[in-house]
């Protein structure tokens, strides 16, 4: 098995220096030393040097593929450009096996000028491939990135995603034994993406695979595991990926309430009736379990000129996911307004089957018969879902499971 | 299966003798043959493309600086010694061939400059950049080589078979304007001072080199253009086209091997440097 381990990375650290004017000056003196000993201490920061990645260890097999989150700047793409070779560690090793296929920069070495036929040939050189490759896969490439009759046109006519669909198709010809990609699949369209994920769902049982991505849902469907780097450090690293993505998730600070609408009705106050303690809580520090009730006392402010109004609230999870939303025009006849300017609602949504998450409510009051905004307030208020297991879905339902005699 | 695998390690350790073997350096400008091409076939065309003179461009700022002497001694505004034969060919020639010599010094940082953004996220053999650079060279002297022919032909009916002997005189200046560029690569890529150095003393050379006016007979001047070491490439690649004696030739193949060693040293250096001047300016 342990012949199995295409990426090794054993204690990987790496500096960068703060400064640019002293960077290149250290860089010049590098240059200069390069001949003799190298960098005589290199466990030792020079002045404005910092660790930009620091002790990175984890192996890699052929069939799994490791997503890697962090903040920006958090070190992933360093740690990639050393995988790749670009620039070396400072510390500790990295052995790779096989050959390297990266989709760091998708299109690289196009010329806009050219067609993207000629194209074609400058990214596949710059890829590794040779001419015959390119000559055999040519029409494979031309099929693949849907450009059809435009081949023949400047790339500097093509919008940014028929670029990346050109880069992707001649990139999606490796047959790497090592993958390395780099947040590449932000742009182009739905059914673009899907078949870029889709054909690296082809190329991943025979890769190592190291994939760079925000994109959470991207990480949960592509990835075996996940590794989490804050400031150059690994936070989390483990199989259990939901896990992983929950802590990235949750280093995020929640943004703050956002208030929009006419103004007519204003939202005084919100509450969350805690479980735990059976009482109302104004902050963020509700806690419910699956199938609790969120019951919510909210008071509201009128003005003179509402005449009936509507109540909502949605839920959104970090990842601004719409994933619950309820009203009272579901069920209800609009609330009428009886002259009181301060008057106090209390909602039950019950059965909540969310997953384990930091959840935002968005609460408003709407007309019912323009659907203007009286109000909405962004992120009113937060609670936290724990339910039995830990998932990327949307819902953690427990169910009945029984074995049928 | 699994054990036919290639294993590369990085690790901080670093240069060591490795990084001069020959043969290494040898695999790699192979392996990097196809992008080299790729890259000079790219850049050729798009300048074509959006160019109404095209290879025009080739070959005319030397003739333009040529034809501005030309000018000035045929006016008898600036006065140069009489021993040449057929100033006009005499100047051309040595613009031509200075103008290549400082090209060929510039043009691989150029190269790799170009690419910095793509070298700094791909790993591909770096030697594709020498390559194409070379290859740009070597198609913009063609050019030029074929303009001063015919024009020798037309104008001074000195050409003979023997001046054909210019062409790899000129290809062994090409390759020292070359060699010393790859050594600098390192440095022009880390700080511009180098880079806008280079563009005056181009300048100032010019003038302290026989190239719009002969080597001085003797004096202080004599001595010193016979220390410098473009000198000897300029004067001898033109008596060559000119069917003269080249009395300049030990020089000049000393300054060749000189610059074949320059060339080894800077291309281990160019191998050894990337990743320092990649984490550095790279993006």
């Amino acid at each position: 098995m342990k012949d199995d381990i295409l990426i090794k990375c054993d204690k990987v650290s790496k500096k960068f220096c703060k400064d640019f004017k002293r960077s290149l000056w250290y860089g010049f003196k590098d240059v200069c030393s390069s001949f003799t000993r190298g960098n005589p201490n290199p466990e030792r920061l020079r002045k404005d040097e910092f660790w930009a990645l620091k002790d990175i260890s984890f192996e890699l097999r052929r069939g799994e593929c490791l997503g890697l989150i962090g903040h920006n700047g958090a070190g992933k793409s360093t740690l990639l450009k050393m995988l790749t070779g670009l620039i070396k560690p400072d510390e500790g090793s990295i052995t790779m096996r096989g050959r390297i296929g990266t989709m760091i920069e998708l299109g690289a070495g196009f010329n806009p000028i050219l067609t993207g036929r000629e194209n074609i040939y400058n990214n596949g050189a710059v890829l590794g491939f040779s001419k015959e490759e390119i000559d055999d896969k040519f029409q494979q490439i031309v099929a693949f990135s849907e450009i059809g009759e435009f081949i023949d046109s400047p790339v500097q006519n093509y919008s940014s995603g028929m670029k990346v669909r050109l880069g992707f198709a001649v990139a999606a010809q490796m047959e790497p034994d090592v993958l390395l990609v780099d947040e590449v699949l932000a742009v182009g369209d739905l059914g673009f993406v899907i078949k870029c994920l889709n054909r690296m769902g082809e190329l991943i049982p025979n890769t190592a695979t190291i994939f760079v991505s925000h994109s959470m849902p991207m990480i949960s469907r592509i990835c075996s595991q996940v590794l989490l780097m804050d400031k150059g450090k690994t936070l989390f690293h483990s199989n259990d990926i939901a896990e992983g993505i929950a802590k990235y998730i949750n280093m995020f600070e929640s943004p703050q309430r956002i208030n929009q609408g006419s103004g007519e009705i204003e939202l005084a106050s919100i509450a969350i009736h805690d479980p735990r303690t059976g009482r109302m809580v104004q902050d963020d520090s509700a806690v419910l379990t699956t199938y609790d009730d969120l019951d919510m006392e909210v008071t509201v402010k009128i003005a003179p000129s509402v005449g009936t109004f509507h109540l909502f609230l949605t839920t959104f999870d970090a990842q601004l996911r719409e994933v619950m939303s309820s009203g009272s025009n579901i069920n209800g006849a609009a609330f009428v307004n009886n002259g009181t300017e301060v008057r106090k609602f209390q909602i039950k949504i019950p059965h909540q089957v969310l997953a384990t998450a930091k959840y935002s409510i968005t609460f408003g009051a709407t007309n019912p018969d323009t659907k203007a905004f009286y109000c909405r307030v962004t992120n009113s208020i937060y609670f936290t879902m724990k339910a039995g297991a830990a998932t990327w879905a949307c819902s953690v339902i427990p169910g009945e499971w029984k074995e049928q005699n | 299966m699994e054990n036919k695998l290639k294993e590369t390690v990085y690790h901080p350790t670093h240069a060591d003798v490795k990084v001069f073997a020959l043969g290494n350096m040898y695999r790699d400008l192979l392996l990097s043959r196809f992008l080299g091409r790729q890259l000079f076939v790219r850049d050729t065309l798009a300048t074509f493309r959006q160019s109404l003179l095209g290879l025009f461009w080739a070959f005319i700022p030397p003739f333009f600086t040529a034809s501005v002497w030309i000018f000035l001694t045929l006016f008898n505004l600036v006065k140069v010694n009489n021993t040449v034969e057929n100033y006009p060919v005499f100047v051309l020639c040595g613009t031509i061939m200075f103008q290549t010599f400082f090209e060929a010094l510039k043009a691989p940082t150029e190269a790799v400059m170009n690419g910095r953004s793509m070298m700094s996220k791909l790993k591909f053999p770096r030697e594709a950049f020498l390559i194409s650079a070379f290859y740009r060279m070597l198609f913009n002297f063609l050019a030029r080589f074929v303009a001063l022919v015919l024009l020798l032909v037309v104008f001074s009916n000195s050409f003979s078979w023997n001046s054909l002997l210019f062409i790899p005189a000129a290809l062994a200046l090409i390759l020292c304007g070359f060699s010393i560029g790859v050594l600098l690569i390192p440095f022009q890529m880390l700080y511009e001072d180098f880079g806008r150095f280079l563009a005056i003393a181009s300048q100032v050379v010019m003038y302290i080199t026989p190239v719009v006016y002969p080597m001085p007979e003797s004096g202080r001047l004599y001595h010193f253009m016979l220390w410098n070491p473009i000198t000897p490439l300029i004067t001898v690649t033109r008596d060559l086209l000119t069917g003269q004696y080249p009395t300049m030739w030990p020089q000049f193949t000393a300054i060749m091997l000189c610059s074949l060693l320059i060339l080894w040293i800077g291309w281990a250096m160019y191998r050894i440097t990337m990743p320092i001047i990649i984490e550095r300016i790279g993006s």
